[in-house]
């Protein structure tokens, strides 16, 4: 019987594997993408203050589907894993249970989060709707202006979180591939340099991308700014 | 009272039973069943190793490259799998890396009459329509001692190392009707080294430790190319996969790992629920060659899987093994547990139970 013994150039994978899946790693069009935008549709119609309300409704719906989701699981899961742990005799399946336990009540804590306190959209709405009105100005614009306001807020703020990441990214993905190319490990190096592309190919998505915040506030129409000079009944200057 | 506890532990799917070995010189010539499987997860082993039916797997990976599209936002995860028999992992090593003495070998007919281990690491980047996976470890290995009066043992060892790259986009592009179908293929890249044999305790003694357990390497470079149709506007959103496996050239070829092309092809439903996602799927595999030893029904593999908040609950079927696994996971950890009903191949009559747990770290 042929005795093969192994050298340390059989146990590589020769260089013209690696640098083909590199190339092509490196130059896929970018498909992490930051999360579609399924609301900033068809906004030009609506004024931000309808925009704004449709967008608090639309993310409470969701807070209290996917709340009582992670509440329901969290504790079937509790209640599974409890029992299981004591049960179990085998090493790994106690450590999977315990942290099995662990998820479960996060869960129930987070999915409470979700039901229980409402989404920044729905805390501003009613911050408006139960501010006094000013006698000098029409209600409806007051509150088209201050949701303007707040709908730029936000997507300037999604705009600095997207310039953090590409930088964290970006820097994360530069020591993967600093540390890939001085370690003398082949499988270590290989893995550098995975997840160095993967971080890469994030970086350049959210720089290239833009959040659902700021897609929202790019469509919806700036409110007039009216104003009133003179007596109640007098003139109205528009711009 | 004993006797009670262990049926109670049967049928709630905990504990090992060993497995008694058969008093006779039958070693397996071939790969054994169990160890033929192409994805070494969780979820795979939980849904009965169904691909092709189902579009995203509960861990959030994608096996079926051309339901790529359905995946909305992309992911990292490492994940870390490893079947009962840990112990063994030294051993695997060993047996394939390192130098054997025959102090090494005699210690094996001091094993348990079966050991077997799996275990694999590995990245996954799963992102809409493109998805990586990098595996740097992956092992399985099984020990069996026959013939107690003069005992024999058969081993197997084999550690690989792969890379793929899957792509997969809809053909909406080329014709709004064609919006329902969807293409994908997947690149791999594999280099597999192993041990395959079997000696007795006198042999043991006097041979050349290395003449008993040569060690064999293999590299590989697969094309596995998938069609798949998906309706989700339908109250049960059928859907509908073909796929081709093993195109491509391995080098040397041997008989233990053939690797032949072949067709399967899947069938999935997902019924709709008023808590919770259900999902239903039917693969049937090797429809040219077929498994070895096996029948019409070896064909054929099922899975479920029922999804709720942070848990993920799997039952699965196919000729080897009846499955069952859950998965928890919020935010960045996941980790997963899986119960095995495996049938004996050397004494259909009996099985064996084996547990495999999963951890992930997701970014």
């Amino acid at each position: 019987m042929k005795i093969q013994q192994k050298t340390e150039s059989q146990r590589n994978f020769p260089f013209g594997f690696r640098l083909f899946y590199f190339s092509i790693l490196l130059s896929l069009p970018l498909s992490w993408s930051i999360p579609r935008a399924t609301f900033a549709e068809d906004l030009e119609s609506h004024s931000a203050h309808e925009v704004l309300q449709q967008k608090a409704s639309a993310l409470e719906a969701e807070n209290q589907k996917n709340g009582w989701a992670y509440i329901l699981s969290g504790g079937l899961a509790l209640g599974i894993s409890i029992p299981a742990y004591y049960l179990s005799q085998d090493l790994f399946a106690k450590v999977v249970y315990s942290v099995g336990q662990t998820v479960s009540v996060g869960a129930v804590g987070y999915g409470s989060y979700l039901v229980l306190l409402d989404n920044d959209y729905r805390r501003f709405e009613k911050v408006i709707e139960q501010a006094p009105a000013q006698s000098t100005k029409p209600f409806s614009d007051q509150k088209d202006q201050l949701s303007y306001l707040f709908l730029k807020e936000n997507a300037q703020r999604s705009r600095n979180i997207r310039k953090i990441r590409v930088i964290t990214h970006s820097l994360t993905a530069a020591l993967n591939f600093v540390n890939g190319a001085t370690t003398s490990q082949r499988e270590l190096q290989t893995a550098l340099y995975f997840i160095g592309g993967v971080n890469a190919l994030a970086a350049l998505s959210f720089g290239f991308g833009s959040s659902e915040e700021e897609k929202i506030s790019e469509s919806i129409k700036k409110p007039e700014l009216a104003i009133l000079a003179g007596p109640l009944v007098g003139f109205c200057l528009h711009f | 009272m004993k006797r009670l506890r262990d049926l109670i532990l049967f049928f709630a799917f905990i504990g090992p039973l060993s497995v008694f070995a058969v008093p006779t010189e039958f070693a397996f010539e071939r790969v054994p069943s169990r160890f033929e499987t192409l994805e070494l997860t969780a979820g795979s082993r939980a849904l009965g190793e169904t691909c092709y039916s189902f579009g995203t797997m509960p861990d959030g990976t994608v096996c079926n490259s051309a339901f790529l599209p359905e995946v909305t936002q992309g992911s990292l995860m490492g994940r870390v799998f490893l079947g009962n028999g840990y112990a063994a992992l030294t051993a695997a090593n060993q047996m394939v890396y390192q130098p054997i003495s025959k102090e090494f070998l005699q210690s094996l007919f001091e094993h348990q009459n079966v050991t077997s281990l799996e275990a694999h690491v590995g990245l996954v980047f799963t992102g809409p329509r493109f998805s990586a996976a990098f595996s740097p470890y992956r092992v399985q290995y099984l020990s069996e001692v026959h013939n107690p009066n003069f005992p024999v043992v058969a081993v197997h060892a084999a550690v690989e190392r792969s890379f793929s790259f899957s792509s997969g986009f809809t053909l909406e592009e080329l014709s709004g009707q064609l919006s329902d179908f969807s293409v994908g293929t997947r690149l791999r890249l594999l280099e597999r080294t192993y041990v395959h044999g079997t000696f007795s305790l006198f042999q043991a003694l006097t041979d050349n430790p290395r003449d008993l357990l040569p060690v064999q390497i293999q590299k590989g470079i697969f094309v596995d190319p998938t069609v798949a149709w998906a309706k989700k506007d339908l109250k049960w959103s059928p859907r509908v996969s073909l796929g081709v496996k093993n195109l491509g050239h391995l080098f040397p070829q041997t008989s233990l790992y053939p690797e032949r092309p072949d067709f399967g092809f899947g069938f999935g439903l997902e019924p709709p629920l008023e808590v919770g996602q259900l999902k239903l799927g039917l693969d049937v595999v090797d429809l040219i060659h077929g498994p070895e030893g096996g029948g019409a029904l070896s064909r054929f593999r099922v899975g479920s899987t029922y999804h709720l908040g942070i848990m993920d609950m799997m039952l699965g079927w196919n000729k080897s093994a009846v499955s069952a696994g859950v998965q928890f996971g919020i935010q960045v950890v996941q980790v997963g547990i899986v119960y095995e009903f495996l049938r004996s191949e050397l004494n259909e009559n009996t099985t064996e139970n084996r547990i495999a747990t999963e951890f992930s770290v997701r970014l």
